[in-house]
């Protein structure tokens, strides 16, 4: 005798020895009253096994990808220690570029004419108006920092920051005023662990950057348009 | 600004593949778990777990088919864990469900049918958690009898009674339809 329980088993293949698998194989090719019997057992279990294709849901996914980029974010933080290592590199990168900045606004204009083409100094003059924008729009944001929403508000807005310095200083790289991409770039740490730091980010922290963007954005105001690679 | 940023990014980041995964992936996987779970907050947690491990492994998996089969059996995985946080599997019927017509607002029951169809999921209502959970292991994601078992810790012998049961309740229920429709 074989129940349905066992033809069930012997759809699925599985649950059964190799011997009663074989006897029930037997007996479906013989009798025609089991293959029937069988026939509508897999005819009902195929219409349980149809499921709907399920319905996308935006708000749903865009919920899991937060959860994926806030997570990316976690993984490239960087130890606590380089808090104050980035901080120096950051006041050190200013040291570098201040006094030249300084220079440039002496020296007479004319004192050494360079052979930068026309359309380079274009996209110069055009990187640095992006980057005084850039800067505006962030000190703004900055000024604001309490005032979001939450934590992932504040996160979205330092990696919005992030993403623009690096494709600033990518274009400065391209522009050939390397000098201007190394400074863009040694924010990025300040603004890393500003991002990790959301929740907690003390006021220290933020004035000190709204401080060196406001340094920058000086220089950036007193040289507009000065003709050589390193000059913003 | 926006443009200068979009316009200078080259190279996809990872979790912009993850996005495109979740595009593809993110409703199937959703209603898997909601399948197990009939509950769509912690279906929706399940996949959120599942993805943020799949994430974290990415640079384990050999390709995208291998990812993505990975992916949805740890989903499965975790809305198997979220049910039995929430308490004993109920294996028996000392409070089976009230017949779900197709009308129903009960919840529950809105979420089977979202899961399962309109007639199937009202059919699956007349399962203990079980029954409902047993069958769609074996029937729908096809795992072994062993690995649900393993999973669900019981033997392989109250699984395949666990089966039995749900099944002859769908059939029944099947016959029922059938009935109606003449």
């Amino acid at each position: 005798m074989i129940s349905d329980d066992d033809l069930l088993l012997f759809h699925w293949q599985d649950g059964l020895d190799d011997t009663r698998r074989h006897e029930i194989a037997d007996a479906l090719a013989r009798d025609a009253a089991l293959g029937a019997r069988y026939a509508r057992l897999v005819a009902e279990l195929a219409r349980f096994g149809h499921v709907p294709e399920p319905q996308v849901d935006a708000v749903l996914q865009a919920r899991w990808a937060r959860a994926i980029r806030d997570d990316a974010s976690k993984q490239r933080a960087r130890p606590r220690w380089f808090v104050p290592l980035a901080l120096a590199a950051g006041v050190g990168a200013l040291a570098i570029v201040g006094p030249q900045w300084r220079k440039t606004e002496v020296d007479p204009p004319i004192a050494t004419p360079t052979p930068v083409a026309a359309s380079q100094r274009g996209d110069e003059a055009r990187i640095a108006r992006s980057v005084r924008v850039h800067l505006a729009e962030a000190g703004a944001g900055l000024s604001a920092w309490s005032e979001q929403a939450d934590d992932a508000t504040r996160r979205a807005l330092v990696q919005r920051w992030i993403d623009d310095q690096r494709a600033l200083a990518q274009a400065a790289d391209a522009a050939g005023d390397a000098q201007l991409a190394r400074t863009l770039r040694a924010f990025e740490p300040l603004l890393r662990d500003l991002a990790n730091d959301a929740p907690t980010a003390s006021r220290a922290e933020r004035d000190q950057l709204a401080f060196e963007w406001s340094v920058m954005q000086t220089k950036l105001a007193a040289s507009p348009s000065k003709p050589s690679p390193s000059g913003i | 600004m926006r443009m200068l940023t979009g316009f200078m990014r080259t190279s996809p980041r990872p979790e912009d593949e993850f996005r495109d995964l979740i595009a593809r992936r993110g409703a199937r996987m959703q209603a898997a778990c909601l399948r197990i779970t009939r509950d769509p907050a912690l279906a929706e947690d399940a996949v959120q777990e599942a993805l943020l491990k799949a994430w974290r492994a990415r640079d384990q998996f050999r390709g995208e088919a291998e990812r993505d089969t990975w992916l949805h059996r740890i989903a499965i995985n975790a809305a198997l864990e979220l049910v039995r946080r929430r308490g004993p599997m109920a294996d028996l019927d000392v409070d089976a469900p009230e017949y779900d017509t197709p009308g129903s607002d009960d919840p529950a029951q809105m979420h089977l049918r979202t899961a399962f169809g309109v007639d199937t999921g009202a059919a699956m209502a007349r399962l203990t958690e079980m029954e409902r959970v047993c069958f769609v292991l074996k029937h729908i994601e096809q795992w072994k009898l062993d690995e649900i078992a393993t999973h669900l810790d019981r033997s392989i012998n109250s699984i395949k009674q666990a089966l039995f049961r749900g099944v002859g309740k769908l059939r029944g229920e099947l016959a029922h339809w059938q009935e109606d429709s003449r």
